[in-house]
């Protein structure tokens, strides 16, 4: 009964609607507690969304999604009704809120962390002095602002991320079973190539051994892993086209 | 048997012009050999290649595409082809291959090139032009729209270029000389990246890489964020910057410039930032100029000798790139030589590999690797 009314509070919250069916909707709104109701828990859901904090994920998740793409036989179609949608939303404003309490949390300790080992933060045209690792404060009397967050903020890579090794080694096998359709030289070319890119992973990760809590080494390191299965991918690739 | 062979290479040609409609996309596959593209004012493509009658180019328009391929009519794999392509200058390229080396010049429509092994040259282009090549220098000049390059093993360079620019590659270096662009981003993991154009308000400028040095032009006046990270180099600029512990390793530097309305972000694991004021020397392209110069007149570029010439010139430029003051030029001439075996030497090992004396000619040259055809 009140559904008519309900499937339109999204358009009219985000003032998609002609005057004529705001005003109608306004109206109705003014004399239905239930969808004025509604309307309310939508218009928290929009507010506290604004609201969240960005959170990085905790972990690289895209080897394994990109592994099983090609597993995927046929995309489902789901669809809601609205005040599913509502009450999905108002699930995950509570899940994220207490999240992104937590990333904050522990961000902030990141962040006290790295800079005590990293040292420089920004200042408007001026580097910031080093902290003073016991205290975690400027060792000089100048001001520090905190610097731009970097390209991968503060993620935690796993040195043993199963789902990342499963999608590379079952690139290397597609590559060793097709390299018969390359010429010698350009597997040795791609061979050369991902031999420097395992150099880089190796030296990223002996890094960030030693600084784990070392976030641009985590975010280099997370860089490096995926240019190897993008070359992975693209020399496997060659063997299917060449 | 002379005789047999000169008949054998009976040679054939193929000179097509194919008027075409706005709108039509050249799409060419050619699996070895050249293919070079100009322009010219008529809405018409003329296509000009030389080849035996063994093999057979077909033209095939379509609704939207104009197809060029070829094929050899004994079957087995295709023989290496030189096409020159003359095309309007609004209309869409795509080019294929696995050993073509690719030339672009002049085009105003979008750009496709995809070669696994062949330098791929452009210059023009708009729209969104991707090129990609496994092995061989891409160079692009005077592209305008979105830019989208992918190297594995060789070189990158970009010059008088306007719009969003994306490079990367694995084992080379990217070097950019007047990109005006809001939005670059570079990655090489063994290689130097040099930039060189002004940092726009609201761009967003990332430069990464794991074991090379990264320069970039920084105007007096800019108004940027920026962050630059390295892990065991060094971040320096030809003005004053604030002071970093030279010694201790994982050095960041962040600074605001006016409003700070850019993003750049610089990072190399084991090289140093490099930043300078616009106009100022930049040694490691003029080092790279160099360079070249040195194989253009040593002879050691491509072709015919470069396997030795080629050792040669990369280990005295790679010396000289390495040398930094009392450069010894005659010992460094001396130890490259000695590095490198004898022509004689070259030789004999490649008959030894030879299972037979006798080498047929063949009419045009063809690829040598060897492909399994599925």
């Amino acid at each position: 009964m009140h559904e008519e009314w309900t499937d339109r509070l999204s358009d009219y919250l985000d003032d998609e609607l002609t005057a004529d069916e705001r005003a109608a909707v306004a109206a109705h709104l003014k004399s239905c507690a239930h969808c004025a109701a509604v309307a309310a828990d939508l218009e928290k859901v929009v507010t506290h969304a604004k609201a969240a904090a960005p959170r990085p994920p905790q972990h690289d998740l895209w080897p394994g999604i990109d592994a099983r793409i090609g597993r995927v036989a046929q995309p489902r179609r789901v669809s809601f009704t609205l005040p599913q949608l509502a009450a999905a939303a108002a699930l995950l404003v509570a899940v994220s809120g207490g999240m992104a309490w937590q990333f904050g949390t522990q961000s902030a300790i990141g962040r006290s962390a790295d800079a005590s080992r990293s040292g420089n933060a920004g200042v408007d045209g001026t580097v910031a002095p080093e902290r003073d690792a016991s205290s975690g404060r400027p060792a000089a009397a100048e001001s520090v602002n905190v610097a731009p967050a970097t390209r991968v903020a503060a993620t935690t890579v796993s040195y043993a991320d199963a789902q990342y090794d499963a999608a590379v080694s079952d690139l290397e096998k597609a590559l060793k079973n097709g390299r018969n359709h390359l010429d010698a030289s350009t597997v040795s070319i791609v061979e050369h190539n991902l031999q420097i890119i395992d150099q880089a992973i190796e030296q990223a990760r002996q890094a960030l051994e030693a600084d784990p809590a070392n976030s641009y080494l985590s975010g280099h390191l997370v860089e490096a892993r995926r240019r190897k299965l993008d070359l992975l991918r693209r020399a496997t690739a060659l063997t299917e086209t060449d | 048997m002379i005789a047999e062979i000169l008949f054998t290479m009976a040679l054939a040609a193929t000179d097509q012009t194919i008027n075409v409609t706005r709108g039509t996309k050249l799409d060419v596959n050619n699996f070895a050999g050249d293919v070079i593209v100009k322009v010219w004012d008529k809405d018409a493509v003329h296509v000009e290649v030389a080849h035996s009658d063994r093999e057979v180019v077909d033209i095939k328009p379509g609704d939207q595409t104009l197809s060029v391929r070829s094929r050899s009519v004994r079957g087995g794999p295709p023989r290496s082809l030189d096409y020159t392509i003359t095309v309007p200058v609004w209309m869409p390229i795509a080019v294929s291959g696995t050993y073509a080396d690719v030339t672009i010049e002049g085009t105003g429509g979008d750009v496709n090139v995809d070669t696994t092994r062949g330098d791929i040259t452009v210059r023009g282009g708009s729209g969104f032009v991707s090129l990609k090549s496994v092995q061989g220098l891409i160079t692009v000049e005077r592209a305008k729209g979105r830019l989208e390059v992918r190297g594995v093993n060789e070189s990158i360079r970009l010059a008088d270029i306007t719009g969003d620019v994306s490079a990367e590659t694995t084992n080379g270096n990217i070097i950019l000389d007047r990109v005006d662009s809001p939005n670059v981003d570079l990655y090489t993991v063994n290689g130097t990246i040099s930039y060189d154009g002004p940092i726009r308000d609201k761009g967003v400028y990332r430069l990464t890489t794991h074991n090379g040095s990264i320069t970039m032009p920084v105007p007096e006046k800019a108004n940027a964020a920026m962050t630059m990270r390295t892990y065991n180099g060094s971040i320096r600029a030809s003005f004053p910057l604030p002071s970093t512990d030279p010694e201790r390793r994982n050095r960041r530097v962040a600074m605001t410039l006016g409003n700070g309305s850019a993003h750049v972000e610089l990072e190399s694991f084991g090289g140093s930032i490099l930043l300078r004021r616009p106009g100022e020397p930049r040694p490691e392209t003029d080092r790279r100029k160099q360079k070249d110069k040195d194989q253009v007149r040593l002879g050691t570029g491509r072709g015919l000798g470069a396997g030795a010439g080629a050792g040669i010139g990369a280990s005295i430029a790679d010396a000289v790139d390495q040398a930094v003051v009392d450069i010894d030029v005659d010992a460094i001439v001396d130890a490259a030589l000695a590095s490198v075996p004898s022509i004689d030497v070259i030789i004999d090992a490649a008959m030894a590999g030879v299972p037979h004396p006798v080498v047929v000619p063949h009419p045009v040259p063809v690829p040598t690797p060897r492909i399994k055809i599925r």
